[in-house]
């Protein structure tokens, strides 16, 4: 039950017991009054009881008084008696109406009466009444009168003492009514009290959180916080705003937000605009640049938000906005290094197919027609000649190998990049396949790590592999039992890839000169290459942002480590 | 002279063309040779209205270089396919690059085959030889009737 219900509740309860108590009073009033009633009742009875008996005597006293003087006024006396008693024997039988012993006792009296009467007239003279006192029919009455005396006695001690009782009982119940209401009205009392002070409580915590909320709002400062009210003037203010706006809240609280739009924004109506849009919407969320007070410009995040009342009452908006001068810069300065990278690739893509398509040319030509010369002038070429002839075919083809390897690193490093799940083992299985197809007469012992799995750009990664492994097959061909390996091994608490050989190996000396393009540790005739597989190589690994280095020395064989 | 089985090698470059013609002499090849020597030249061949009304003859096969002035080879592959009379004649791409573009373009336009001329003269021979094999000998032309069935 809530708090509410159980006052109304409690002080309902105590209400309806006064109620009870207060009719329950006037009930035993009425009572009170009908008890007395009954009380005078029973007197009045009593006091007639007595009348019969004076009436009585004061008849047989008038008949004797007469009887011995003849004085007629005694006669008088006792007719009167005898009128009297009539009177009071019937104003008994109406009081005492209601009770049937006492008709029964009064239809003995009128009986006894009428008999002692009949006596009383039989007498006529002094001696007929001496023992008239001694007569059985004034004994009766009198004990009559004393029975029926005693009956209304019993009468007044039963009713009162059945008042006395109810009284009590009425008495008892006014006091533990009013006992009980005023423990209910206390608990209520205490009850209010206590929600008082959890109330005050309550808001004391909601008072302490505001003003948390209120010093952490306004202690932000790298987002201007501020209020504004429906029409969009300016009602509270942070600060992070005074930080990025440059106005301090005194001056500019009551001022309209548009003076922080561009005068062209402000032209086009778009603080009107957003404050509509959020009004819709709920809220609404704009990057643009902004004004200082200073007229400086700043590039900013805002987010405007319709703050509404729990009956959906527009009551003002909060603005949060983010100076994001510093990034929008550093967007620009990468978009246009972008451009320019885009630019340079383009360059270089356009170079790449020049230099595929018209450099190959000449080469053609003079391998072409040195060939032509060996054929069609061979009777007039020595052997000296033959041989110069030969040079210049095996120069053009070098020259055409090195072309085609340019143009592979060239495209290894602008071909766009895509990553995919790279079965490395596989991959390294079919590159090997393919070294043994190509010289099927080497031995050479090459294992290969199960289960390497990497993301990458399978290309890429193919131009990684295929140049390592090609490089160990090429510079174990000196070696009897080469042998070659492909893994993984943990380094730095991550791991690297790795690939092994026990070849010729290179003096680490010169370790730097490695990965750079056309650069060469062996003599061609000792091993044949170009000095580009490495350079692609690094470029490949480069763009997973992956590292690569070697170890080696000379004759020892050469280790390439690599991460993506 | 209709079954005459004509090459048409589409080259700018004059000693490509004196290889070429030399190595088709030296496999033995001795079928007419039409040289177009810029791809204007190419779609001269095909599309020029003559005074008499006469159209040359479809070549068996079209050697085309991608590299050419005035009108660049995978031009004169879009206009071959866009035409009823042209647009089944099979096209060899025979040029120095392999660079991807050329390949994806060459073959998005509807070239029927792509090899790059080697460097070694030796090499260059024998795809000569294996060209002329192929598509002179062993490839059989579209009809003439279907060739010129717009569907």
């Amino acid at each position: 039950m809530s708090f509410k219900g159980k006052l109304a509740a409690a002080f309902g309860t105590a209400f309806l017991l006064w109620v009870c108590i207060g009719v329950l009073s006037y009930r035993r009033m009425l009572q009170d009054d009908q008890d007395q009633r009954l009380l005078t009742h029973t007197y009045i009875v009593l006091a007639k009881l007595d009348s019969v008996k004076i009436d009585l005597a004061d008849a047989k006293a008038g008949q004797r008084d007469y009887i011995l003087t003849g004085e007629p006024s005694f006669l008088a006396t006792h007719q009167a008696a005898l009128g009297r008693l009539r009177d009071d024997l019937q104003i008994l039988r109406d009081l005492t109406a209601d009770n049937p012993v006492q008709q029964r006792s009064l239809d003995r009296m009128d009986s006894l009466a009428a008999a002692r009467l009949a006596e009383l007239r039989q007498v006529n003279s002094v001696d007929s009444m001496g023992a008239d006192s001694m007569k059985p029919s004034v004994a009766q009455i009198r004990a009559l009168l004393g029975d029926m005396g005693a009956e209304e006695q019993r009468l007044l001690v039963q009713r009162s003492d059945a008042a006395r009782a109810s009284s009590r009982k009425v008495k008892l119940l006014i006091v533990a009514g009013n006992v009980l209401a005023l423990l209910i009205l206390c608990w209520a009392g205490l009850a209010i009290y206590r929600e008082m002070a959890k109330r005050r409580r309550a808001e004391e915590t909601l008072r302490q959180s505001e003003e948390r909320f209120r010093l952490l709002v306004s202690s932000v400062q790298d987002y201007a916080i501020l209020m504004l009210d429906p029409e969009g003037r300016v009602a509270s203010w942070n600060a992070g705003a005074e930080r990025i706006e440059g106005y301090a809240a005194e001056e500019i609280i009551g001022q309209h937000f548009s003076r922080f739009y561009l005068p062209e924004d402000i032209e086009g109506g778009k603080p009107k605009r957003e404050l509509q849009i959020a009004a819709e919407q709920g809220k609404v969320e704009d990057e643009g640049w902004r004004v200082r007070k200073d007229g400086s410009r700043f590039w900013a995040d805002v987010v405007i938000t319709a703050v509404r009342d729990d009956s959906g009452r527009l009551r003002g908006f909060s603005k949060v906005a983010r100076d994001l001068t510093e990034r929008k810069r550093a967007e620009q300065q990468t978009r246009l290094q972008n451009a320019l990278l885009e630019a340079s690739n383009k360059e270089l893509e356009a170079f790449s197919y020049a230099v595929s398509h018209d450099l190959r040319a000449p080469l053609r030509s003079i391998d072409g027609f040195s060939q032509a010369l060996l054929e069609d002038c061979a009777p007039r070429l020595d052997d000296l000649g033959k041989d110069h002839l030969q040079r210049v075919r095996a120069a053009t083809q070098r020259m055409a190998a090195l072309i085609d390897d340019l143009l592979d690193l060239a495209r290894i490093t602008r071909a766009p990049m895509r990553r995919e799940t790279v079965d490395l083992t596989a991959m390294a299985a079919a590159i090997a396949a393919d070294l043994r197809r190509a010289q099927p007469g080497r031995f050479v012992n090459l294992s290969i790590a199960p289960g390497l799995k990497d993301s990458g750009d399978p290309n890429l990664l193919r131009c990684v592999l295929e140049n390592l492994l090609g490089n160990s097959w090429k510079f174990t061909s000196k070696r009897e039992r080469a042998s070659i390996e492909f893994g993984k091994i943990p380094i730095n608490g991550s791991f690297a890839y790795f690939v092994r050989d026990n070849g010729a190996g290179f003096d680490p000396t010169y370790a730097g000169r490695l990965f750079g393009p056309f650069q060469r540790l062996h003599a061609s005739a000792d091993f044949p290459g170009t000095g580009v597989g490495l350079a692609a190589v690094q470029r490949a690994i480069r763009r997973h942002g992956g590292r690569i280095w070697a170890e080696s020395a000379v004759d020892k064989g050469a280790t390439f480590y690599f991460t993506l | 002279m209709a079954d005459e089985k004509i090459i048409l090698l589409v080259e700018d470059n004059s000693d490509d063309e004196a290889l070429t013609l030399r190595a088709f002499q030296k496999n033995n090849m001795s079928n007419k040779v039409m040289v177009a020597r810029d791809g204007a030249e190419a779609l001269d061949y095909f599309f020029a209205e003559h005074k008499d009304g006469r159209e040359n003859p479809l070549p068996q096969v079209i050697l085309l270089d991608l590299k050419l002035p005035k009108v660049d080879g995978l031009e004169v592959l879009r206009r071959i396919r866009a035409d009823a009379r042209t647009k089944l004649l099979p096209v060899v791409v025979l040029t120095s690059s392999k660079e991807e573009q050329d390949l994806l373009r060459s073959y998005a336009l509807g070239a029927n085959s792509y090899v790059q001329k080697p460097v070694d003269f030796n090499q260059f021979m024998d795809a000569a030889r294996q060209l002329g094999l192929y598509w002179l000998l062993l490839n059989e032309r579209p009809p003439a009737a279907m060739a010129a069935d717009p569907g």
